[in-house]
C-alpha cells in the first residue's frame, strides 16, 4: 500500500485562536477517509490546509512526497492532482454545465477538445444528466450541480478527493443521489478523504473515521469500532447528539 | 409649432447629435478603459499604483465636468499644452467618466465571492487564469447596471460642452434661441434627438443586462 | 418592454411640456409675464439684466461690485424709483428669454436694436451708438472679411448681432461660439482663432485694454444703437423708461455716463460718437 497523503503536526491559527493543534495523518492510496466532529472542530479547515487554500503556522502537508504549500508558485500543479468539491457547489454561473466541466481540463492540462468533450459527455451520461449539458447552473437543482461539481473534479483525474460537507445544504430528496455518486467513486478504489454529518453514510463508506474534537484528532479507528464503541468521552457524547431515546410507549 | 423651423434647422441638430455621439463614444471608451485599469490596480491593491488611484478617483469625483473642461481648455494653454476643444470634450469626459466606471468595476470584482475563486483554483488553475476566466466575466455581468448608468450619466454630461465651444445638442438649443427665438421649436428638436441617441443606449442596456444576469444566480 | 414603453411615454410627455408651457408662456407674458411700474415700486426691488464680464459696459470688479456704461444707468434707474437694483448676471443668447419669462424687468445688457428683436420684446429711446468691429493679433491683423482663408476661425458670441451678421452675410466663415464673453475672450487671448468679432465699442476697449491686439475693422454693419428692454407690452415701465431718458437729457446725463465709466478706456475720443443724449440719435 502506498502512502498517498502526508500530514505531520499540522498547526494553524486565525488570529491568535488555535483551529488545528499538531494535527498528524497519513492517507493510503485507495482509502476512503471520514472527518466527523462537531461544528467549528476544525475539519473544514484541515481540507482547506491540505488543498493549499489557508496558511498554516507550523507542520507540513506532503502528496506523493511533494510538499502542498500556501502560496508557493507550484501550488497550481499540486492542485490538479487533488480534487475538491465545495458545499456552495461552486459551479460558474456564466458557463453551462459542459463548459463548467470542460474549462480547467483544457485550460489548465490543455487536452484535445474533442476528446475531452467525449469524456465529459460519458461521465455525465454515468449520474444521468447529459440532457443537461447545454443548460446553466441556474437551470440545475441543488443535487444536480453538485454532482456536475464532482464531475467538474473527476475530469481533471486527480489523485485523492476531498469532500466538504458536501451534502449539508441539499433538502433529503437529493442527499441521496449525490451520496451514490460518492459511494460508486469508493467502490473504484479511489482514494478520498470526506467530512460529512451523515453518520448512515460514513458508516457504509469509510475505511476509516477520524473523530476531530477541539482542533485535535481525538479518536481514530474502523467505523464499526467508533459507531458501535467509541473509546473516548468526547465520541461518546458526540454520537449522543444523533440517537434519540424512545419518547412515547404503545402510543401515549 | 413652426415647422418650417424644425425643417430648417434640423440638419444642425443632427450634426450636433453626431458630434455629441461621437466625442461621447470616444470619451466613453477612454473611461472604461481608465476604469478597469483603475478597477484592477485597487482589487489587488498594488502598492504605490494603488495611492495614485485612490487620489486621482477623489479628485475627478468631487470636481465637476465644467470644472475639469475648463482647466483643460482654458487653463492648459497657460503653460503651453494648446489641447483643441474636441480634444478636451474627449479627456474631460474619460477623466471622469474613468472613476465612475473604476467604482462600478471594483464593486464588481469585489462581489465576487472568494470561494468561487477557491474552487476555480482548486482545479489547478493560476491566479492569472482564475482572473481570465471566472472572477472578470461575473464582475463584469455584476457591474452591468452601473456600467449602463455610467454611459448615459456620461452622455448627459456632454451638455456643458458650449463652455468650450463645442456646438452639442444643448449649446445648438441656445444658440438658435438666441439667434431666431423659436424657443418651443427649438427645445422639441432638443428632446427628440437627446431620446434618440439616450434611447436605443438604455434599450440595449437592458437587453445585455438580461442576457448577463446569470452572476449570484448560478449558485 | 416595459421599460421602453416607460421611456417613450416620459419623451412623449417632455415634449408635450415643453410645447404647451412655451405657449403658456408667451399667452401669459402679454397678460401677466412682467411687473407693471406699480408692482415693481410697490415690492421695492427691480430686477435688471445686465453683463457681469463684458467691460466696460457691464461687468463685476475685483470687489465683487457691478460697473460699466449699462450699470450707471441702471443706479440712477433704481434712484429715480425709489426701489434697490437687483443685478441679474445674463448672457447674450438668454436676454430675450429673461424678458419673456419675467425673470427680469427690464435688459440693460448693451442689449443692440433690431428688427427681429422688436417682435419679441419693447424697446425704450436708445442711450448708445454701436455698429460691429473686428479685433486680431498685431502680428496676423484682419482688416476684410472677403477671402477669408477657410482654415481661420473667428469667434463670436452666442446670441448676438455679430453672429447673425456673419451667418447672414459671411455663412462660409468658420466659427467659433462662446456662450459668455468672459470665456470668448479667454480663448482668443489662447490663440484659438485669429479674430474676436462683436461691437466695436467692445473690441475697441479690448484692444486698448490688452498689449498686443488691433481693431482691423472698426465698423462693419449697420450703424445700430443700443436701448433699454422690457418685456412686450409692459407699457407702463416703457413709458417710464422713455420719460426717465428724455428727462435726463437736461444734465447730459449719458455723458456723465461715459466719463465716469468710458473714460478710463477709451480716453474722450469717442464720447461724441457713441453716446446718445436724451434718446435722439443724430
Amino acid at each position: 500500500m502506498t502512502e498517498l497523503l502526508q500530514i505531520e503536526n499540522l498547526t494553524k491559527k486565525f488570529d491568535n485562536q488555535v483551529i488545528l493543534d499538531g494535527i498528524n495523518l497519513s492517507i493510503q492510496k485507495g482509502e476512503v477517509l471520514v472527518l466527523v466532529g462537531s461544528s467549528g472542530c476544525g475539519k473544514s479547515t484541515l481540507l482547506r490546509c491540505i488543498n493549499g487554500l489557508e496558511e498554516i503556522q507550523n507542520g507540513t502537508v506532503k502528496l506523493e512526497g511533494k510538499e502542498v504549500k500556501y502560496g508557493d508558485k507550484n501550488l497550481p500543479l499540486i492542485r490538479q492532482k487533488i480534487g475538491m468539491v465545495f458545499q456552495s457547489y461552486e459551479l460558474f454561473p456564466h458557463l453551462n454545465v459542459i463548459d463548467n466541466l470542460m474549462l480547467a481540463p483544457m485550460k489548465v492540462q490543455k487536452r484535445n477538445k474533442e476528446e475531452e468533450r467525449k469524456e465529459a459527455i460519458e461521465l455525465l451520461r454515468t449520474v444521468g444528466l447529459e440532457e443537461k449539458a447545454e443548460q446553466f447552473p441556474r437551470q440545475l437543482s441543488g443535487g444536480q450541480k453538485q454532482r456536475v461539481a464532482i464531475l467538474r473534479t473527476l475530469l481533471m483525474h486527480p489523485d485523492i478527493l476531498l469532500f466538504d460537507e458536501v451534502t449539508a445544504a441539499l433538502d433529503p430528496e437529493m442527499v441521496r443521489e449525490v451520496l451514490d455518486v460518492m459511494l460508486n467513486l469508493a467502490k473504484q478504489g479511489r482514494t478520498m478523504i470526506i467530512v460529512t454529518h451523515e453518520m448512515q453514510f460514513a458508516k457504509a463508506v469509510a475505511d476509516r473515521i477520524v473523530f476531530i474534537d477541539d482542533g485535535k484528532i481525538a479518536e481514530e479507528a474502523t467505523p464499526e469500532q467508533f459507531f458501535e464503541q467509541p473509546k473516548t468521552e468526547r465520541a461518546k457524547q458526540f454520537l449522543n447528539v444523533f440517537s434519540f431515546e424512545k419518547i412515547k410507549v404503545n402510543g401515549i | 409649432m413652426n415647422w418650417e423651423f424644425i425643417e430648417k434647422y434640423l440638419p444642425m441638430y443632427r450634426e450636433a447629435a453626431v458630434l455629441t455621439v461621437v466625442i461621447g463614444s470616444i470619451g466613453i471608451a477612454f473611461a472604461i478603459l481608465i476604469g478597469l485599469i483603475c478597477a484592477m490596480v485597487l482589487y489587488h491593491k498594488v502598492p504605490v499604483a494603488k495611492h495614485i488611484v485612490n487620489g486621482y478617483v477623489e479628485l475627478s469625483r468631487n470636481t465637476p465636468l465644467l470644472a475639469q473642461l475648463f482647466f483643460l481648455y482654458y487653463g492648459f494653454p497657460k503653460i503651453g499644452i494648446n489641447l483643441n476643444a474636441e480634444l478636451c470634450g474627449v479627456a474631460g469626459l474619460a477623466f471622469l467618466g474613468g472613476s465612475y466606471m473604476s467604482e462600478a468595476f471594483r464593486s464588481g470584482l469585489e462581489a465576487v465571492d472568494k470561494i468561487q475563486e477557491e474552487s476555480a483554483l482548486s482545479l489547478g488553475m493560476t491566479k492569472y487564469q482564475v482572473m481570465k476566466y471566472v472572477v472578470l466575466p461575473e464582475a463584469i455581468s455584476i457591474s452591468i447596471p452601473a456600467f449602463i448608468a455610467n454611459i448615459i450619466f456620461l452622455l448627459k454630461e456632454t451638455s456643458v460642452f458650449s463652455a468650450i465651444s463645442l456646438m452639442d445638442l444643448m449649446f445648438t438649443a441656445k444658440d438658435l434661441i438666441g439667434l431666431y427665438y423659436k424657443t418651443t421649436e427649438s427645445l422639441f428638436l432638443l428632446v427628440i434627438f437627446y431620446l434618440l441617441i439616450i434611447l436605443p443606449v438604455s434599450v440595449i442596456g437592458s437587453l445585455v443586462e438580461r442576457r448577463l444576469r446569470y452572476a449570484g444566480f448560478g449558485n | 418592454m416595459k421599460k421602453l414603453l416607460a421611456i417613450l411615454l416620459t419623451g412623449i410627455l417632455a415634449v408635450g411640456i415643453t410645447a404647451c408651457g412655451n405657449s403658456a408662456e408667451t399667452a401669459s407674458a402679454k397678460s401677466e409675464g412682467y411687473r407693471t411700474l406699480d408692482e415693481i415700486k410697490e415690492s421695492g426691488t427691480i430686477n435688471i439684466g445686465v453683463f457681469s464680464d463684458k467691460n466696460p459696459f457691464g461687468y463685476v470688479d475685483e470687489n465683487g461690485t457691478y460697473q460699466g456704461y449699462d450699470v450707471y444707468f441702471a443706479e440712477r434707474i433704481g434712484e429715480d424709483l425709489g426701489v434697490e437694483v437687483n443685478f441679474v448676471s445674463t448672457e447674450a443668447a438668454n436676454r430675450i428669454e429673461y424678458l419673456q419669462t419675467g425673470k427680469v424687468d427690464i435688459i440693460l445688457a448693451n442689449f443692440t436694436v433690431t428688427d427681429e428683436r422688436k417682435e419679441e420684446v419693447d424697446f425704450a429711446l436708445p442711450y448708445m451708438n454701436v455698429a460691429l468691429g473686428v479685433v486680431s493679433r498685431e502680428d496676423n491683423e484682419i482688416t476684410s472679411l472677403d477671402n477669408w482663408n477657410k482654415d481661420d476661425s473667428i469667434i463670436v458670441i452666442s446670441g448676438t448681432t455679430a453672429e447673425t451678421y456673419l451667418i447672414e452675410n459671411y455663412p462660409d466663415i468658420p466659427l467659433q461660439k462662446f456662450d459668455s464673453y468672459a470665456t470668448a475672450k479667454e480663448a482668443f487671448e489662447n490663440g484659438t482663432s485669429v479674430a474676436w468679432e462683436n461691437d466695436n465699442t467692445e473690441v475697441i476697449a479690448f484692444s486698448l485694454q490688452n498689449e498686443g491686439y488691433t481693431v482691423g475693422i472698426p465698423s462693419l454693419g449697420s450703424n445700430d444703437t443700443i436701448a433699454p428692454a422690457v418685456t412686450k407690452g409692459n407699457a407702463t415701465l416703457l413709458d417710464w423708461i422713455n420719460n426717465e431718458i428724455e428727462g435726463l437729457a437736461a444734465e447730459k446725463f449719458f455723458h456723465a455716463d461715459y466719463e465716469a465709466t468710458l473714460t478710463d478706456t477709451y480716453g474722450s475720443d469717442y464720447e461724441e460718437s457713441l453716446v446718445v443724449e436724451g434718446g435722439k440719435t443724430n
